[in-house]
């Protein structure tokens, strides 16, 4: 009879794990418990003026998810209809993490190859870092430091824009 | 054996749930398709597919999906230890899959995958052919082969005032013959591509039909459209914005037909509207502008608005307030215009009372104008001050009103323009430095010269200025239309360095050959200290000490701009550190008279030149290399010497009258 109740309380244990661990498989997507939909922001042609429009977030709500999803979307930009600075062609994340503040993302070399001028890099980066800085999206995070294919870069070589240090919305 | 069946009913719910979660894995038990895949004539070879569910299963690091995805000009992003993986079609599409679930998104719009993409270990898996049609690529079997046809895969149809704006959408580069065409009717052929799009449609507004047609093998189709607009209408093939592209732009007689031309009836101001016009010189926001496309994945975040009440009140510091009760929500637009006036156009909104025009007795405000503008279908209501000079105007939107408060103090927020939103909707401000923003540094128009961070003492008395011809040497800057950068900035520095010292400047340039110079000691002392590309900043940081090591008082830096979009044009003076501002400031009213240029602006950024000088120092964009208006300009060496005599023209307005020069020391 004992050996019968330690097994039936082994088989709760079990299901009881099971349950927790599928339970927190699910809730990982969810733990902002937040908005369906996210705002990313794209620079109007005169170089300065940020705009926002909504995207719909999928499943995943995680921070990191989230904000791979929100630069991703940042590095597209909008419509090809609607009149933006864009990030040049191919641009994308290689990799991205979150340490405390600020967002360190990793961007492919495409962002370096187009000799662009100062309008356009300040631009493409304003609307990067309003799109991962924007409280709603990311709380907490106010600064996003650039790499260029995993290595820390001084400047892009068209309009010597810095990226040394972190870059937050008072930097523009 | 009620213990008995609750063991069991609890192990089958145990093994249910363990399946439900590992029962991607147990999916790659599939075979190998036996089918060879090819792309526009050319086999693609996968590392290692997997036939499930009707669709293939690859790695998202596969060849040849990358190669799939080369050829159509898309890339993908994965991050691992995320759950997204994001694909960017060439025409900026957003393609978006979450580990785990079936459903995935293409622009907002929501499809559903034979499987949901799973980890291989550290590997994911994704299902090739959803993400080829998401790409408008058909995969069609045919016997033993798998032929991924690229396809035009959808047709936008846009209003633009008077126009109609037809595009179409395809895979890969589209490449036209002309079969027929009048001014009502165009057909053309592409080839290389079949076609997803419904044989034959009824347009309406300004096209009538579209008609496509498919013809040839599935390896080398082709594909006939036939698009008919009303009679009497013109159309024009317009410049492809990229190579999967094509655009045609109908419109009736008399209608320009060139995108680059605005329509005039996209002008608020000269449309009839319920009230009177935009004041005069008050440009429309939205003039050649076209909004975020109204679609799932881009929805405007703001409907109708109505405007109830408006308040127009005395402030206790000489100021001028104007309230807004609103009901619904809008967007706004402001603008700061550069003889002193100031608007804002609440979109979508509608004033239920009549226009507004008063003069209040207030040093800061000289007149208040609310109007209603645009059209009944987009109807604007604007607000426009006429200041007495540089005054701060705060914008804040709070539910259910929005007030603007003009102080009678000097403006501290340098943007040109914002916007934002209210009725609930996330308040977006355009600018750093709006209120929406975060806390910002106030950047008060200091007194000139003040030394910021280690900067030197000002002193009138210093009459050295660097200029710094960007760029040089094996660093040529853009290069486009025929004209090089670092040769424009080193002509223009040369000049100017002519005019300022004939102001009694002992002027000294970064650069006096075409070298892009570096310090032999700094490359040594960068090279070590631990910070990256120490080779980059050694070439900036030495142009910085060429004025900082002689505390120069002035530092301006001569560059030439470049934008993708051709229509981007004008002169814009950067500033990082707030002692720059004045200057820039003075720079752009020197320099803008004289030029000719579009005013682009004082803007900040994060220029190396202007963030590690310790001085005042200003970068001015003098021209766009790739707008045709700017690039005639700059080809023309009259523009250039009107460039050096305006910013000569503002250096002397910044710094005034040189004291007369001593003997003992030139500065």
């Amino acid at each position: 009879m004992r050996s019968q109740r330690l097994i039936a309380l082994a088989a709760v244990c079990v299901v009881a794990g099971l349950v927790v661990f599928v339970a927190y498989r699910f809730m990982a997507g969810r733990v902002r418990g937040g908005a369906e939909s996210i705002v990313v922001y794209y620079t109007k042609t005169d170089g300065i003026t940020e705009v926002p429009w909504r995207v719909t977030l999928g499943p995943a709500r995680d921070r990191k998810s989230v904000a791979f999803y929100a630069a991703a979307q940042a590095l597209a930009g909008p419509a090809t209809d609607v009149e933006a600075i864009r990030f040049p062609a191919g641009t994308h994340v290689r990799a991205l993490e979150i340490a405390g503040s600020v967002v360190d993302v990793d961007l492919s070399n495409e962002v370096s190859k187009s000799a662009e001028g100062g309008l356009a890099e300040t631009a493409e980066f304003k609307s990067l870092v309003w799109t991962l800085t924007d409280p709603k999206t990311l709380p907490g995070v106010d600064a996003v430091r650039i790499r260029v294919d995993g290595t820390r870069v001084a400047t892009l070589p068209g309009g010597h824009f810095e990226l040394d240090e972190p870059l937050s919305r008072t930097t523009f | 054996m009620n213990h008995f069946r609750a063991r069991l009913s609890n192990a089958a719910f145990a093994v249910l749930l363990a399946l439900s979660v590992f029962a991607p894995r147990a999916a790659q038990a599939q075979s190998t398709p036996a089918t060879t895949f090819w792309f526009a004539g050319t086999r693609l070879i996968f590392d290692s597919p997997i036939a499930l569910d009707g669709d293939v299963a690859v790695s998202v690091r596969d060849s040849g999906l990358q190669r799939l995805l080369a050829r159509v000009g898309a890339s993908l992003s994965y991050v691992p230890q995320q759950r997204y993986i994001v694909i960017t079609a060439a025409d900026r599409r957003v393609i978006s899959f979450t580990i785990g679930d079936t459903r995935y998104a293409v622009a907002g719009v929501v499809s559903t995958a034979p499987f949901a993409p799973f980890f291989d270990n550290s590997d994911v898996i994704v299902p090739l052919y959803a993400i080829a049609r998401a790409l408008y690529v058909e995969p069609v079997v045919a016997g033993s082969e798998t032929v991924f046809e690229p396809q035009i895969g959808a047709l936008d149809v846009r209003p633009d005032g008077r126009r109609t704006v037809l595009t179409l959408h395809s895979a890969t580069a589209l490449k036209y013959v002309k079969l027929s065409e009048t001014p009502e009717r165009l057909v053309v052929t592409f080839t290389g591509v079949g076609s997803a799009l419904t044989p034959n449609r009824r347009i309406g507004g300004g096209i009538d039909e579209v008609d496509v047609s498919v013809s040839g093998g599935v390896k080398n189709p082709s594909s006939t459209v036939t698009i008919a607009a009303p009679k009497g209408a013109a159309h024009l093939i317009a410049a492809a914005v990229s190579p999967y592209e094509f655009s045609v732009v109908f419109g009736p007689p008399g209608v320009a037909l060139d995108l680059s031309v605005p329509d005039v009836a996209t002008a608020p101001a000269s449309v009839p509207g319920p009230v009177a016009a935009a004041p005069a010189g008050e440009p429309a926001a939205a003039v050649g502008e076209p909004p975020p496309q109204n679609t799932p994945q881009n929805t405007p975040q703001a409907g109708a608005a109505t405007v109830t009440g408006v308040a127009i009140e005395p402030q206790p510091n000489g100021g001028v307030s104007v309230r807004l009760t609103i009901d619904g929500s809008a967007t706004y637009d402001w603008h700061r215009l550069l003889d002193d006036r100031w608007y804002l156009d609440l979109a979508n909104a509608t004033l239920t009372q009549a226009g507004r025009d008063e003069r209040p007795n207030s040093p800061a405000v000289d007149s208040v104008r609310v109007r209603q503008i645009g059209t009944a279908e987009a109807p604007v209501v604007r607000i426009a001050f006429t200041l007495r000079g540089d005054r701060r105007v705060d914008v804040t939107p709070a539910d259910g009103a929005l007030s603007i408060a003009v102080s009678n103090g000097p403006e501290v927020n340098l943007a040109r323009t914002g916007n934002g939103q209210l009725g609930g909707a996330t308040v977006a401000q355009s600018t750093a430095e709006s209120p929406a923003g975060p806390p910002v540094a106030p950047i008060a128009p200091a007194p000139r010269d003040t030394p910021w961070k280690f900067g030197p003492p000002a002193s009138d008395a210093n009459r050295i200025i660097v200029i710094d011809p960007g760029h040089g040497g094996a660093d040529a800057g853009t290069a486009h239309n025929g004209l090089v950068e670092k040769k424009l900035t080193f002509d223009i520095s040369l000049r100017l360095r002519a005019l300022l010292a004939a102001q009694g400047w002992n002027v000294r340039l970064t650069r006096d050959t075409d070298t892009d110079p570096v310090s032999p000691q700094t490359l040594a002392a960068f090279a070590n200290d631990g910070r990256p590309n120490p080779s980059d900043r050694a070439y900036l940081q030495t142009r910085c000490d060429v004025a900082n090591s002689v505390n120069a008082r002035l530092f301006i830096s001569i560059h030439v701009n470049y934008s993708d979009a051709p229509s981007v044009r004008g002169t814009t003076f950067y500033y990082t550190k707030p002692q720059d501002v004045p200057l820039a400031q003075a720079l752009e009213r020197g320099l803008i008279p004289l030029a000719g240029t579009q005013d682009d602006g004082v803007v900040k950024s994060n220029f190396y030149v202007t963030k590690h000088t310790t001085m005042p120092a200003v970068l001015i964009e003098t021209g766009f290399i790739s707008n045709p208006g700017d690039v005639q300009l700059l080809s023309d060496p009259n523009f250039l010497q009107n460039v050096a005599a305006g910013i000569a023209a503002g250096v002397k307005a910044y710094a005034g009258a040189l004291p007369a020069l001593s003997s003992r020391t030139d500065q």
